[in-house]
């Protein structure tokens, strides 16, 4: 369906959810090496007399990325054609109804079907082995594709090639996490025995390079089993025969808590293996393992959710801590040194440090500015675009009233006036630039809570310093906007100022802290284990097995010859070091 | 997805080539520069070239959509080869230095009356042009220009309406500012006056008025302004810097570069030694500005009294620092100061004179009344009654509007507040009866709307009103504009002067308006809840007006209540919100009598030192040289305030030391329970004060699961003050503690938590590295600590790592203007362990305590060693530390007195040896306990592991003595008379008592003990000595005399006669 995306389609999207199409490009496309922008787009249209969807579509039909367009809108709950997609749901309706109501006397939700529609196209994937494919599976964190081990397995147990063909239609090559086959039993649709039945879950979990899961949607599994409760309503998402046909309804039977297998009835066929199936509350409820004669049947979640293995290495692709790379692969731009950042962001994220409202991002030479306006792009790629806006705000000497820009990044809007009694002929400059930035702290701060996500501001140092009316109301906007609890600040630079009271030197103090505060980071110099952070979240992301004898060696040779003062290297290295850890991955993959 | 394209790049190279050199620009005339007709033929790929530029743009919407390139993107480009070929914008003229931007024309700009505009349009366009403009060197001149013409066009705008009177005020402000002061300590005329009542107002006039006669160097400080922080050396005197290069252009671009050295060191910088790091290099430099000029300097201080509720000691930092700028040199100076009432009342030795603003002048009461269009014939009636008083001129001018209305019944005499109380109801009577309750009991709530009418002030009041009416209620109340102030979205507020005047009336008044004023308090607590919970919280603490109980005052809703509401509130509550916003509670303010326990003595906190030993620190205001525990005083244990308590806590955690002794001082005045909260935070003061004979008191008395239960309740403050004492008083101990994993991992939380508060790189660090944990467990803050320890022990594989300490040791010894001599240049070879050992003392972590110790209440016998010791700095140096340069001058740079001495003896190395030497034969218990640890300290950097049996992994070996003794000991061996030399070594720090001499000689006759006959070398006695216990500044003379059977006795005692004298 590659170059499908037309104008007609696109148009509406763009006029009514612009900034989820330019969250669309800015995903999809590298902002850092290959950016797309919206406006641009619109600019470019402008010049030849089209529109900006009739560009947009031609370029993203060109670039090949009209599905993965498609799919992170839908990931984002935005179907492309609305009307198509209408009579998608009523099928399915339909077919649900017909499934399911006579059978358990389900009738699902219409609005919830709909979601859930739109959210299986984007986690759902086809596995392929050789190139054949040979069954499905679901994202179930940012890199790890849940499938049936059987789905992976060849017969004469030669390394296979895999790859996962993801809710975008691109096939990805995909390595082996986890495998746990079946009993042999079962090719003959027996049972394992109940005591090898922990050892026999047929199931598989494949890492991809890319996080897809991040661009797209999850199945985010439960912490539990749903427990059983006799006969009920089962989705299956899958490819049957390769197809994307969808959805499929059916029943399933868990009347006996802790059964190895339990069998349901929807349809499925050779490809459906692999796809997860839910409840009729769109609950995971274990994986299809296959039919024999006309029993189909399911692995219970049961069986596999208490496998420590699996467990963990979920959970590690879930949790990220530390943003190694920009897009997630060895071949993004490496991100070496910035612990302290990341730490921060992610005990911010976590709401695990609620006096941290932000980080102070300061040069150890300030005549260098390597690595300020880095941290825009690190705050990205690392935040959670649904839960966090990130505003940028510029500063320099041409940036006289920086309350009135701030407002304008915000709101698009200029300020309003000051309020009586603080008008600049009522009282002193001072007091009404406070009164002024108090005001707007205010506005940020209801406009987070109407948005639902904290709100970002990243302030660009000023080359040469502010003026003095600015740096005074700079002052008041931080002061004011430090105690706001949905925004948060990353101020880059302004060395010379005293922006913040309480300056935290340690996430863990500001942990314990009950100022609110900034987190204090210095840049200007990585050391060998800020290298060794790198690596080692890169394998721990990769699934590279490489263990404390590797990756020491590798980050020896990283940094072998090159010049260090006391432990500390200069950033002007940092390309070469990101050079060859990158090389190391690519041997590790094989490719070097 | 990168696209093989050259082409592509090379397009988009050449429109951000385009987009550095505009001001904003339509996009469109981008493209048209980087493809000219390819954009038409090629969109896809124009689309791909604007994509790339947006990333570096911000975006201008408006009728026409227009880009600007982002500062930091525009500095990048115009760093590499930008051709500005035709472009003929103002960066483009930068960048060419023609037309306005020749070097001539922007001299002539800067010398001229230019006008602010035409300025900002050069400064804006340099600044984006960047350094590689000709004129760029201009810029902060341009600046500097831009902000004084600012300033003084805002100055000059505000006073256009004339100002009218005050003549004796303004002649009193001008005559002070006309005759400034040359040295500390530094004084000011002090402005005080309620709000609004024109103190800034006469602030601005004097500074116009002495512009045009005596053209001072302008400082404005209004403490309103955030990042005003006396407690930030740097950034203060950074900020000084600042307006200074405004008003000397000249050395704008010095004073820059300078600030931006000053705050790499402050980066620099952690720890306790990051308190009382001062940018010297920058006030020299200001001092040099200022003299170039022959003018003086006015610095005016505004909004006093929000420096003042930051802290009662916050107005003394102030003037310490206005002393530390005449010290430097920053003078002649002048010092004119307003705020709001009793701001300077912590400083009255500090206050020339006061300037108390009761009214404003008749004058300017006319002009009032003329604005407000008050009838000129009622003006006789009401200026008497107002008598200046601005609220008061509001109500008699609405009072009289009814020309019924007879002042008469006005008390002659009366106060302004009986005065407004009349004048108050009198114009409230003529308010229709059915919004009279609402006018006036409306005034409970912060801001008054149709449902917070109806849902909490109508049923409080037994009224009964429909929405409607309650709408209508409003609006009419919107109409009297004297009483209240509308936000126009159906909102009303009481106007803040009658807020402060009249609410204090209900809270106070009869029983009638009391019970009214609860019941409205508790249904507006009530109404508001989840609506508005600041709104809530507010009202449940007015309610404790009326003894209902204080609520939990969550510190996010705390926040909310700020400025004149908060003053609203009784003391309690406001006191609670205080404390919950994280800022210093009334307790202990200046003219606020507090309930502290006296009746008892804090005789238990001293050490119990040995016979004939006092501590030399108060521990209480009044209990000095108390007597040591007595069952009298054990019996009367008394618990301190609670707001003391947590008042303590929150000076400490903002390492605001000095308010700190303030409110220890004033709030702990009874014997602690061991481990109460009150204890423990008494102890981390005392600790972090360097006042360890009392911490050490208190420590011992701790029973053992204190260590633990301050780690995991406040593992940044206790947690990391009860290990760094556990690391001083049984190092073994605590390694023994580390031990187990539970407690390592609490121990390495405290430790990662605390970093603004605990030592750098001192003996608790050491415990850790000495755990035998891997990295991966290990704090994260370590990296002095290692440095430190590889210089030590002579590490090899990581040699690079001792560089680290050598770093920070030279920086802290440049900020002395101290260095060693070159190797090139015949100085030491730094790669020798013994010379590192020295330069490391630089780095010596109980420098801090120290410092705080003589910061605080110093004893009188140190401060006058250390002031008698400072013009003898430099022969310290040829004593101690030959290889040391720039000794010299330091007597000169040295400003603040005992403390800046004892910073200076850190940054030379010789922290533990004068404070070592000095302790010997005296009663300093606190000095004695900080020189041990100090001492013990030094000789592990110098390669003797002196903290036990648990070396950290690596150290192999156990020298008999530290390379810094025995590098010493050489040089004194070959000394032409090493007699005499050592002699000299001995007497310097004029450590020669007779008791000290006593203990010189009980040393060597221990020593001879230990070592038998093997003493006749001076190696051999060095070791023996040191082996005794006797500190290396010592040691090594007394080797030397040893060897050369010099013998030591005290004074009179022997034939000797105490050579140490």
């Amino acid at each position: 369906m590659s170059g499908s995306l037309t104008a007609k389609a696109l148009a509406p999207v763009i006029a009514e959810a612009p900034a989820l199409v330019h969250e669309a490009l800015q995903t999809l496309y590298d902002p850092r090496e290959d950016p797309l922008d919206l406006d641009a787009v619109a600019v470019a249209a402008r010049g030849v007399g089209r529109t900006t969807a009739a560009m947009l579509a031609m370029i993203l039909n060109e670039d090949g990325l009209s599905e993965a367009f498609v799919a992170f809108l839908a990931a984002h709950a935005r179907p492309l054609d609305r009307p198509a997609f209408a009579a998608t749901v009523a099928r399915l309706k339909a077919e649900s109804d017909a499934a399911l109501g006579g059978l358990v006397g389900i009738s699902f939700d219409e609005e919830k079907l709909a979601a859930f529609a739109l959210r299986s196209q984007s986690f759902r994937c086809r596995i392929r082995v050789n190139g054949k494919v040979t069954g499905s599976g679901a994202l179930v964190s940012p890199r790890l594709v849940l499938t049936a081990e059987h789905v992976i397995a060849t017969a004469n147990g030669m390394v296979p090639k895999l790859e996962v063909e993801g809710p975008d239609d691109r096939r990805y090559p995909a390595t082996v996490a986890l495998a746990v086959p079946p009993h042999e039993s079962e090719v003959t649709g027996g049972l394992p025995p109940a005591e090898a039945a922990a050892a026999h879950s047929d199931v598989a979990l494949l890492r991809l390079d890319v996080p897809l899961g991040r661009r797209y949607a999850q199945v985010d599994l439960p912490p539990a089993p749903v427990p059983c409760a006799g006969k009920s309503a089962f989705v299956l998402v899958h490819f049957p025969g390769g197809k994307a046909s969808g959805i499929s309804f059916g029943e399933v039977d868990r009347s006996a808590a802790g059964a190895l297998r339990q069998a349901h009835t929807a349809k499925a066929a050779n490809g459906s293996s692999g796809g997860p199936g839910f409840d009729a509350e769109f609950r995971f409820l274990g994986l299809h393992q296959g039919r024999l004669g006309k029993v189909k049947r399911i692995v219970p979640f049961e069986q596999f959710c208490a496998n420590a293995d699996f467990r963990a290495r979920i959970e590690g692709d879930r949790q990220m801590r530390y943003l190694w790379s920009l897009d997630g692969s060895p071949e993004g731009h490496l991100v070496i040194g910035r612990q302290t950042f990341f730490d921060a962001l992610a005990t911010i994220a976590a709401g695990e440090a609620p006096a941290l409202r932000g980080i102070w991002v300061r040069r150890k030479s300030i005549a260098e500015s390597a690595g300020l306006a880095f941290s825009h792009d690190l705050l990205s790629a690392f935040l959670d675009a649904s839960a966090h806006r990130i505003v940028r705000l510029p500063t320099a000497i041409e940036v006289g009233d920086v309350v009135a820009r701030l407002h304008a990044e915000v709101f698009a809007a200029p300020p309003p006036g000051a309020a009586p009694g603080v008008r600049l002929d009522e009282t002193t400059r001072v007091a009404h630039d406070e009164d002024r930035a108090r005001t707007l702290a205010d506005a940020i701060q209801a406009q987070a809570v109407a948005e639902g996500r904290t709100i970002w501001i990243f302030v660009e140092n000023p080359p040469a310093g502010l003026l003095q009316d600015a740096q005074v109301q700079f002052e008041h906007l931080v002061a004011e906007l430090l105690v706001r609890p949905s925004v948060r600040l990353v101020l880059a630079g302004f060395e010379t100022c005293v922006l913040a009271e309480t300056v935290y030197e340690t996430v863990g103090e500001a942990r314990t802290g009950t100022l609110p505060g900034l987190l204090a980071e210095y840049i200007g110099e990585f050391t060998e284990a800020d290298v060794r952070m790198t690596a080692a979240e890169m394998a721990r992301a990769m699934g590279y097995d490489w263990g404390a004898a590797v990756l020491a060696r590798i980050v020896r040779l990283a940094l072998a010859g090159l010049p260090a003062q006391g432990g500390y290297y200069p950033v002007t290295h940092l390309g070469s070091v990101a050079d060859r850890l990158r090389a190391e991955a690519r041997r590790e993959e094989g490719g070097g | 997805m990168k696209r093989a394209a050259g082409d592509l790049d090379a397009l988009v190279a050449a429109a951000r080539s385009f987009a550095a050199v505009q001001d904003s620009f339509a996009p469109e005339a981008a493209l048209a520069a980087a493809m000219g007709p390819r954009a038409g033929q090629e969109p896809v790929v124009a689309a791909r070239v604007l994509s790339a530029l947006r990333q570096d743009c911000t975006v201008e919407a408006g009728k026409t959509e227009r880009w600007l390139m982002r500062p930091a993107a525009r500095r990048k480009i115009l760093a590499g080869d930008v051709s500005v070929g035709e472009a003929e914008t103002p960066v483009a003229n930068a960048l060419a230095g023609r037309g306005a931007f020749a070097l001539e024309e922007l001299d002539r700009m800067l010398a001229g009356e230019t006008a602010p505009e035409e300025l900002e349009a050069a400064a804006v366009a340099l600044d984006r042009a960047g350094p590689s403009a000709p004129g760029f060197d201009r810029l902060d001149r341009l600046r500097g220009a831009l902000n004084t013409r600012r300033a003084q066009a805002r100055t000059d705008a505000h006073l256009a309406g004339g100002f009218f009177g005050r003549e004796a005020e303004l002649a009193r402000l001008a005559e002070w500012i006309a005759a400034p002061q040359s040295g500390p300590p530094m004084r000011t005329i002090h402005v005080s006056g309620l709000p609004g009542i024109g103190k800034s107002f006469l602030l601005e006039r004097v500074v116009q008025m002495t512009r045009l006669s005596l053209d001072p160097i302008l400082v404005t400080l209004d403490f309103d302004r955030a990042g005003l922080n006396v407690l930030e050396a740097h950034g203060f005197f950074e900020e000084i810097s600042r307006q200074l290069g405004d008003a000397v252009p000249d050395a704008s671009a010095q004073l820059r570069a300078l600030r931006l050295k000053s705050a790499e060191r402050r980066a620099a910088e952690t720890g306790t030694t990051a308190r009382y790091s001062v940018p010297r290099d920058l006030l020299d430099a200001m001092a040099g500005a200022v003299k170039g000029t022959g003018r003086h300097v006015l610095v005016v201080l505004d909004t006093l009294e929000v420096l003042r509720s930051r802290g009662e000691t916050q107005v003394m930092t102030l003037f310490d620092r206005m002393d530390s700028l005449a010290e430097y040199g920053v003078a002649p100076l002048a010092i004119i100061s307003a705020g709001r009432g009793d701001a300077l009342d912590p400083v009255p030795e500090r206050v020339e004179d006061r300037i108390r603003l009761e009214g404003i002048e008749d004058s300017a009461a006319r002009l009032l009344l003329s604005a407000r269009g008050v009838p000129e014939r009622l003006w006789p009636r009401i200026l008497p009654l107002a008598r200046g008083n601005p609220l008061l001129l509001t109500l008699a001018a609405k009072a009289f509007e009814d020309t019924a209305y007879d002042a008469g019944d006005i008390p002659a005499g009366a106060s302004e507040e009986t005065i407004g109380g009349y004048l108050y109801r009198a114009i409230l009577s003529r308010v229709p009866e059915r919004l009279r309750r609402i006018a006036n009991e409306g005034l409970i709530l912060r801001a008054i709307d149709a449902e917070a009418l109806t849902g909490a002030v109508a049923p409080a009041l037994g009224l009964t009103l429909t929405a409607e009416e309650a709408r209508s209620a409003l609006t009419e109340l919107a109409t009297h504009h004297w009483l209240v102030e509308s936000d126009g979205a159906g909102k009303v507020r009481h106007r803040q002067d009658v807020r402060r005047a009249f609410l204090p009336l209900l809270y106070d008044g009869t029983t009638e308006t009391r019970r009214a004023a609860e019941a409205i308090n508790l249904r507006a607590a009530e109404w508001y809840g989840m609506r508005d919970p600041a709104s809530a919280l507010y009202h449940r603490l007015q309610a404790t007006r009326f003894g209902h109980p204080m609520p939990g005052v969550p510190a996010e809703l705390a926040r909310e209540i700020t400025g004149p509401i908060l003053d609203e509130l009784p003391a309690p509550a406001r006191d609670a919100v205080l404390q919950a916003q994280g800022r210093r509670s009334g307790f202990a303010r200046a003219g606020a009598p507090e309930d502290v326990p006296k009746d008892v003595g804090l005789g238990e906190l001293p050490l119990p030192a040995p016979p004939g030993e006092t501590t030399d620190v108060q521990v209480v205001g009044d209990g000095a040289g108390a007597p040591l525990a007595d069952t009298e005083g054990r019996a009367k244990r008394a618990q301190p305030d609670e707001r003391a308590v947590r008042d303590l806590e929150l000076m400490l955690e903002k390492g605001d030391l000095r308010e700190a002794g303030h409110v220890f001082s004033a709030g702990f005045g009874g014997a602690l329970e061991a481990a109460s909260p009150g204890a423990l935070v008494a102890l981390c003061y005392l600790w972090l004060a360097g006042r360890w004979a009392a911490a050490f008191d208190l420590f011992r008395g701790l029973p053992r699961s204190a260590i633990e239960r301050a780690l995991e309740e406040s593992p940044h403050l206790r947690g990391r003050v009860l290990l760094e004492m556990q690391a001083e008083a049984a190092f073994g101990k605590l390694l023994t503690m580390l031990a187990d994993v539970r407690i390592f991992d609490l121990a390495r939380r405290s430790h990662d938590a605390s970093q603004r508060t605990g030592m750098v790189g001192g003996a608790l660090d050491f415990a850790f590295l000495a755990a035998s944990q891997t990295d991966a467990v290990l704090p994260r803050r370590l990296e002095l600590a290692r440095s430190l320890l590889a210089s030590a022990y002579g590490a090899t594989d990581g040699a690079g790592d001792a560089d680290y300490a050598l770093g920070a040791a030279r920086s802290l010894r440049q900020d002395f203007g101290l260095f060693h001599e070159p190797l090139e240049g015949g100085g030491p070879d730094e790669r020798r362990p013994a010379v590192q050992a020295g330069m490391l003392q630089a780095l010596n972590p109980y420098g801090a305590p120290l410092h705080a110790m003589v910061s605080g209440a110093p004893e009188g016998r140190i401060a006058a060693f250390l002031e008698g010791l400072r013009p003898r700095l430099p022969e310290a140096a040829a004593l101690f530390t030959p290889d040391l340069r720039g000794t010299e001058t330091l007597p000169d740079r040295l400003r603040a007195g005992p403390p800046d001495v004892v910073a200076a003896l850190t940054a030379m190395g010789l922290c533990a040896d004068w404070s070592s030497a000095h302790v010997i034969g005296r009663s300093l218990a606190d000095l004695r306990l900080i020189a041990t640890s100090a001492e013990r300290w030094r000789r592990t950097v110098a390669g003797m592991w002196s903290y036990g049996a648990g070396c950290p992994e690596g150290w192999t070996g156990q020298p008999s003595e530290d390379r810094m003794s025995a590098a010493r000991l050489d040089r004194l061996v070959i000394a032409p008379d090493p007699v005499a030399a050592a002699r000299r070594q001995l007497a310097f720090w004029q450590g020669a008592s007779d008791r000290a001499a006593g203990r010189f000689a009980r040393w060597v006759a221990a020593a001879r003990a230990r070592g038998d006959a093997r003493i006749g070398r001076p190696g051999e006695a060095l070791t023996a000595l040191l082996g005794v216990g006797a500190p290396g500044v010592v040691a090594v003379p007394l080797a030397v005399l040893t060897a050369h059977g010099v013998f030591l006795q005290a004074k009179g005692r022997g034939p000797d006669g105490g050579a140490a004298n």
